[in-house]
């Protein structure tokens, strides 16, 4: 406890080791937003708590590393498999929502709960009968897999491009809802879904596009993981999913904004909990999720739900 | 005419309180060890425990409409405390198993009293924080929990007469019945009729001046009390406690169980619990599976079918053959008398799940909605 602590105040007085620190938390803190962005989405447009949100994130993963396997581990193939893997998931979660989800829109909150737990089941078990049980590697992007020096500490590129990327799709993001046809339907359906279907939209394909777009930026950050490397295997989205749950509490049900924030606390919240007291860093996330629930049950940047 | 009536009452009260029924059940359950093997009677043992855990759960989700994700919280937490005083003191058996469930009601009394100030779907995901903050500490401070490793509790601290399968195996029997007959006393009493007028309404209940949110509170202490009883159990049964079992995972297999069996009918979450252990251990112990795991799929592809299809489990199926048996004339006057006559508990089954599947409202969707 006492070295932790020291490792701890080392950390946070030694400019170049809290830089270090930061930015891998932030790296992991724009994965994370990418996951929970996708979340909140489907929670502010359906209304649905997709418990299996994680699994569309392995998912992510798993197409990764099919694309890379398939077409050799060559440099350049992890790129292709970034751009197809969140296509793939997005195809999934497509099915999922016409086949499955539709059926239980408007029934009580309990069924989702039971469904998307049955779902995480079922693909983890789909997986393992598809690619083994064993663990799986991506053998990493080649051309960013070297390191830059920051304040003279070794930082991975590959942790730099993460964050690049991660902005560039939360930029698009904001883009895409504010100033487009479609983020305009998505708001308007996510602040009044009968007043929006009166007014003659579409709502069923909405909530398609809606859950495939969410399960499609599950998906990325699956695969994006994948290049870190982290392993890959069928309950990989354990730890992820629930971290993702606590980022869209903080930040308010539904709203995307607040998941960017939420992200960017919870992630450095682990990256400098884990110098403080490492074996309570999970726990401590949780705690500030019940915090925040109680004191503002529709997180930082939500509004609350009307009954 | 007659005789299909007939059918169709016997088929609806072998799911409620039927005497002869259940007689014939309990019977059963008391000559199982001379009619199964050894381990089969280990099986039935498990899902004794299970079925106590999924009747208290549906005292929460079934008759007061409330839906927690972290109750296996206080299923470990039962567990870890006849564990650790059996493990860490030198205090008699007894005191260690009277603590278990007291110290879990007294987790719940806290969680509660802090949830029920939520609104549905905050009440679910602030119940899914306190529980992962409860498994985190049990997975983590290996010091006093065993952390990731469990903890073993030795069979020398579990006395003589309970120490064989049959026996332990009979002290679980009389404890599951003691237990489910409080809950049906529960839920039969004023205060449960109070709590189903709960579900249907909080707000009319509330305007006409009960304290509905003390009531809702005073289940879940209860839920949370025998919760804690079955957890201390299962790790009298298995002689050891794992951080698995305060996994948010754990409080969705029990979903899986009571609606499974049917949440509107009492026996239906043990219902639920016997047909999902048979199912997991069939699976498990099929040789197709020594490498591939497959009870997902068969769990996971359950909880899909029934979420779907059939949300309000076998129990409702077999009252509706019950009732296609018995006739559309069979709601007359023609029932005995007792607690719940089959007519009355289809109809309000069939009302309430109507009420509570339709589209009933613009937002959330739950079965609460007490906005504190």
């Amino acid at each position: 406890m006492i070295a932790s602590l020291s490792t701890f105040g080392d950390c946070v007085t030694d400019g170049a080791c809290l830089v270090n620190t930061g930015l891998s938390g932030l790296s992991v803190a724009m994965v994370l937003f990418l996951i929970a962005s996708g979340l909140t989405l489907i929670f502010g447009v359906l209304r649905i708590v997709n418990f299996a949100h994680g699994t569309l994130y392995m998912l992510g993963a798993f197409a990764a590393y099919w694309v890379v396997s398939r077409m050799g581990g060559t440099d350049g193939n992890f790129w292709i498999a970034l751009a197809v893997a969140p296509l793939v998931v997005a195809g999934i979660g497509g099915l999922v929502e016409v086949l499955l989800l539709r059926r239980i829109y408007g029934r009580p909150q309990y069924l989702q709960f039971l469904l998307t737990f049955g779902l995480i089941l079922l693909a983890a078990d789909v997986v393992r009968l598809t690619f083994g049980t064993e663990f799986k590697l991506i053998s990493g992007p080649g051309p960013l897999s070297g390191s830059v020096s920051i304040l003279g500490r070794p930082f991975p590129e590959y942790n730099l491009f993460l964050i690049g990327l991660a902005i560039a799709v939360a930029v698009g993001l904001w883009l895409m809802l504010q100033r487009t046809r479609l983020g305009r339907t998505i708001r308007a359906a996510a602040s009044d879904r009968e007043m929006t279907s009166a007014l003659g939209v579409n709502v069923g394909l909405l909530f398609t596009v809606v859950f495939m777009l969410g399960a499609g930026l599950g998906g990325l950050g699956g695969a994006l993981d994948a290049g870190r490397p982290v392993t890959i295997h069928p309950i990989m989205d354990v730890e992820r999913v629930l971290q993702s749950f606590i980022v869209v509490v903080i930040g308010g049900l539904g709203s995307v904004g607040g998941a960017l924030l939420g992200a960017l606390i919870i992630a450095q919240v682990s990256a400098f909990g884990i110098l403080l007291l490492p074996q309570f860093s999970a726990a401590f996330a949780f705690v500030i999720m019940a915090a925040v629930l109680l004191v503002r049950p529709w997180g930082l940047f939500g509004r609350p739900l009307e009954e | 005419m007659a005789s299909s009536r007939l059918t169709g009452g016997a088929w609806g009260r072998a799911l409620t309180w039927g005497p002869l029924p259940f007689l014939v059940v309990v019977a059963l359950l008391v000559a199982a060890p001379v009619l199964v093997s050894d381990s089969n009677v280990f099986l039935l043992t498990g899902i004794l425990i299970w079925a106590i855990f999924a009747i208290s759960y549906n005292l929460l989700l079934g008759y007061t409409g409330v839906v927690s994700l972290g109750h296996a919280a206080f299923f470990g937490i039962g567990g870890y405390t006849v564990a650790l005083i059996l493990v860490k003191t030198g205090l008699p058996f007894v005191v260690a198993f009277v603590a278990a469930p007291l110290v879990a009601a007294g987790a719940a009394l806290i969680m509660g009293a802090l949830a029920l100030r939520l609104a549905a779907i905050y009440f679910a995901l602030f119940t899914l924080a306190v529980g992962q903050i409860v498994w985190s500490v049990a997975n983590k401070w290996t010091d006093f929990t065993g952390g990731d490793n469990g903890l073993n509790v030795s069979a020398a601290a579990i006395p003589d007469l309970i120490s064989s399968r049959v026996e332990f195996y009979f002290f679980t029997l009389v404890l599951a019945l003691f237990a489910a007959a409080i809950l049906y006393m529960v839920v039969n009493s004023p205060f449960g009729f109070t709590l189903r007028a709960i579900r249907e309404n909080s707000n009319r209940v509330e305007f006409v001046g009960i304290p509905v949110r003390r009531y809702k509170l005073l289940a879940f202490v209860i839920s949370g009390l025998f919760t804690g009883l079955a957890g201390s159990l299962l790790a009298l049964h298995t002689n050891f406690v794992h951080p698995e079992n305060l996994f948010w995972l754990r409080t969705a297999e029990v979903l899986l169980m009571v609606l499974l069996g049917g949440f509107h009918i009492f026996w239906g979450p043990a219902l639920g619990a016997g047909v999902f252990l048979y199912l997991e251990n069939q699976v498990r112990n099929n040789p197709y599976d020594q490498t591939l795991a497959l009870t997902g799929l068969a769990i996971g592809g359950l909880a899909v079918v029934v979420a779907i299809l059939f949300p309000l489990g076998i129990g409702g199926l077999l009252q509706l053959a019950g009732r296609m048996a018995g006739g559309v004339g069979g709601e007359s006057g023609a029932q005995p008398p007792g607690p719940q006559p089959l007519a009355l508990r289809w109809r309000t089954a069939i009302a309430a799940v109507r009420q509570r599947l339709g589209v009933r409202d613009k937002s959330s969707g739950g079965p609460t909605d007490s906005q504190g």
